[in-house]
């Protein structure tokens, strides 16, 4: 047997349901008032108008509910900065490419702009977009730097902004910046972050 | 070039130690303790114990979180770069620019430097796995190679010596091709890898066993035990892992006998036809471009295996047109590394109510089984490999491509807490020595002070990749057996030098003829020169090398002031 061939990467959690809780937090995460001083920022590398609609993407992927929203901890400007400083000019020209991209297919998909689709239309078109990223991905192991799906560059670049930023660092995931020493198999109560570091 | 020399006798010492990276500090150390006045060449910048700028910062405090440096800045490192860990805001200062130290590649070979005062004892992985006669005897034993001119015998005792200064973490597991060592208490197993131990031990009859590192349990000698926060390669303010910085240039400074000259670059070894011997160096000073000359009775070469024979090519005169040490004919030859990157992984649906708390700076390694004896016999390949790997679990970064329950408020509370249990165990193999993986000196090539640069052709061949599937194979094997899920085996590809386990290039031999250096790593064409880094290396084994140059430079370092006292030197 093939193990390459026969062993793909599954999912690991799979068919959940989401409750009408979780449901309204979406929608509300998606709601244009979660803005903070959204108005004022000036991104480098996005024009105003993409970036704004890059910063309310991130909403959308990482909501506000009991804990900070992506747009709380400003990962647009994280977005922003990485793409405009981190990028040579090959990827940023193809990370371009893929946000322009990004935004005509929503165009395409439900005939409108992206900030003006309902928050349904809005994170059923990322989840697609997610989708068909994440499955040309498993079906492509091994890919090379250049033919990895935009979306997933995207995506990571939002879980990085979020999860390395202070706040959720040291408020929303377990903060030990010095341990001092190490326990190789506590108790863990089922919905207790994660540690931070 | 000309050399301007000063005075004789204010630039002559007893010794001359050339690199202060893991070889070169346990040189200076053990010379200086033995009242060796001692002149310490460091062709980098100096780093004290202590000046670790990055050491205490959280991701929050860098600018682009210490995941990636701007892409300008990153065209000074095309090759650094090639790990994947290295060039990042929190480790970017411990290595070189390419674009200023240049070499030739024939064929991909990544050559990973930093050079500063303790060189790459800063930036090593740490883990330190004693030889065994299974390692000594294999050339012998398969006609790879030449043989080994020491065996298990003459550096057990070196062992035991280097690992009580250093201080090595680990678990005794009674095996004789790994053998125990004079062990700090133990870093803990967790419980996946427990199970992990367990289940292998009943299906297989083998060994893992927590990764042996130079992480102190206990403190010694003023330097501080782990405080768990596995961020070594910044440097450990609290002196807690093994480095030249924290542990030997201290015990060489304090006999008062050691002389540490940062930004001298060695240009050459001198050598003196009459006296069949090196006489000095001569060095050319990286900030003010002066040429020197330094003197002494012995020298010791730890420049690094590229770098120490880059320099012995460099030192070539008309007795030795080819470079000191070259009249064997392998000067520059049988180049290795391991082979790594290979290996399996899976999760564990397990222990869903187990955590763990603290980061711990190693993880478990397995013990070679492959070509122990009869029963092991491999058909498809010589020698073997072991594995290092770790049991976590899943944190946020499994939501760029695993967790699949779509985006949003569950996506994200998902990814707060931790996921299940993961574990990959990655092999690091053996690579056999071969006589056409070499380098050569380029003079076209320069690097920024004018020195002639480096050729380097190498590539691993048949029997690595033999050994490669039958890693992936069985540790698939171990995986399945264990109850783990989704295993799925990989294979990243590796390149000569991404190891950072360079060897070879001025190996160790019985004979002249064939080799550059004796049993006590004397260079045959001039016995007062001594190679104690990776050149040295008659063979690779598979284990991490570091811990094998401390107990060779011990116990040369030992030899050559008894010689110098018996007056043979």
């Amino acid at each position: 047997m093939d193990r390459r061939e026969a062993i793909k990467r599954t999912a690991l959690l799979t068919g959940f349901a989401l409750s009408g809780s979780v449901i309204s937090a979406v929608l509300q995460g998606c709601q244009p008032e979660a803005k903070d001083n959204l108005a004022d920022w000036m991104p480098s590398f996005f024009t105003k108008e993409d970036g704004m609609a890059m910063a309310e993407m991130t909403e959308c992927i990482l909501p506000r509910t009991d804990t900070p929203g992506a747009k709380d901890v400003h990962v647009y400007e994280f977005v922003d900065l990485m793409a405009q400083d981190c990028l040579d000019a090959e990827d940023q020209q193809k990370f371009r490419d893929g946000f322009t991209k990004l935004l005509a297919d929503c165009q395409q998909a439900n005939g409108k702009p992206f900030a003006d689709c309902s928050p349904e239309e809005q994170l059923a078109f990322l989840n697609a977009q997610d989708k068909a990223a994440v499955d040309f991905a498993e079906a492509n192991p091994g890919l090379k730097k250049e033919d990895y799906p935009f979306f997933l560059t995207f995506k990571q670049l939002i879980l990085l902004g979020y999860f390395t930023s202070e706040k959720i660092g040291k408020e929303v995931l377990a903060y030990l910046p010095i341990p001092g020493r190490y326990e190789p198999c506590m108790p863990y109560e089922e919905g207790t972050p994660g540690w931070a570091l | 070039m000309y050399f301007n020399s000063k005075g004789q006798e204010e630039n002559t010492y007893d010794a001359i130690v050339i690199g202060s990276g893991i070889s070169g500090g346990w040189a200076a150390k053990e010379l200086c303790e033995k009242g060796l006045k001692t002149l310490v060449l460091e062709r980098g910048r100096m780093v004290k114990h202590g000046d670790y700028p990055t050491a205490m910062k959280e991701p929050w405090e860098f600018k682009y979180r210490d995941a990636t440096i701007p892409a300008e800045e990153l065209k000074d490192y095309e090759k650094q770069n090639r790990t994947g860990y290295t060039m990042r805001e929190s480790t970017k200062h411990w290595w070189v620019k390419d674009t200023e130290h240049p070499y030739t590649e024939v064929k991909r070979f990544d050559w990973i430097r930093g050079y500063h005062v303790g060189g790459r004892s800063l930036l090593w992985g740490r883990h330190s796995y004693r030889w065994s006669d299974l390692d000594f005897e294999a050339n012998a034993r398969d006609g790879f190679g030449v043989d080994w001119p020491i065996r298990y015998n003459d550096i057990e005792p070196w062992y035991d010596y280097v690992e009580q200064f250093a201080g090595i973490q680990g678990q005794a597991e009674g095996l004789p091709h790994l053998p125990d060592g004079k062990f700090q208490p133990p870093m803990a197993l967790n419980c996946v890898e427990e199970h992990l131990r367990d289940s292998m031990k009943q299906n297989f009859g083998r060994t893992l066993t927590i990764g042996r590192t130079a992480n102190l349990t206990q403190g010694i000698n003023g330097r501080g035990p782990c405080q768990y926060r596995n961020r070594c390669i910044r440097g450990c303010p609290y002196g807690a892992y093994f480095s030249s910085n924290a542990a030997t240039l201290p015990a060489a400074e304090l006999t008062g006998n050691m002389t540490l000259r940062p930004n001298s670059i060695v240009h050459s070894i001198i050598y003196d036809p009459a006296k069949k011997k090196a006489t000095g160096v001569r060095v050319l000073d990286a900030e003010t471009g002066e040429s020197l000359e330094f003197y002494s009775r012995i020298i010791f070469c730890n420049a690094s295996t590229l770098g120490t024979t880059l320099i012995l090519m460099n030192s070539a005169n008309e007795q030795f047109p080819d470079g000191l040490g070259s009249s064997s004919g392998q000067l520059g030859h049988n180049l290795m590394d391991h082979h790594f990157r290979c290996g399996a992984r899976g999760i564990h649906e397990g222990f869903a109510d187990r955590y763990y708390s603290g980061r711990r700076p190693t993880g478990f390694y397995i013990v070679r089984f492959r070509n122990l004896d009869k029963a092991s016999e491999r058909k498809d390949y010589l020698r073997g490999y072991g594995y290092q790997g770790a049991g976590s679990r899943q944190d946020w970064t499994a939501g760029v491509q695993e967790l699949n329950v779509g985006l949003g408020a569950e996506f994200k509370s998902k990814l707060i807490v931790p996921g299940p249990w993961q574990l990959g165990m990655n092999a690091f193999g053996e690579c056999l020595p071969y006589y056409e993986n070499k380098v050569t000196l380029n003079k076209d090539v320069q690097d920024k002070f004018g020195m002639p640069t480096l050729t380097i052709d190498c590539e691993f061949k048949e029997n690595e990749m033999a050994m490669r599937k039958d890693a992936m194979a069985a540790a698939a094997e171990m995986l399945e057996a264990a109850g783990f899920k989704d295993v799925e085996t990989f294979d990243d590809n590796s390149w000569p030098g991404l190891g950072i386990h360079e060897m070879g290039t001025a190996r160790m031999g019985r004979d002249p003829k064939s080799s550059v250096l004796n049993s006590w790593n004397q260079m045959w064409d001039a016995p007062n020169v001594f190679i104690t880094d990776g050149a040295c290396m008659t063979s690779a084994a598979n284990q991490n090398p570091s811990l094998t140059y401390m107990a060779l430079t011990a116990r040369a370092a030992n030899y050559a002031v008894e010689e110098m006292k018996k007056m043979n030197l």
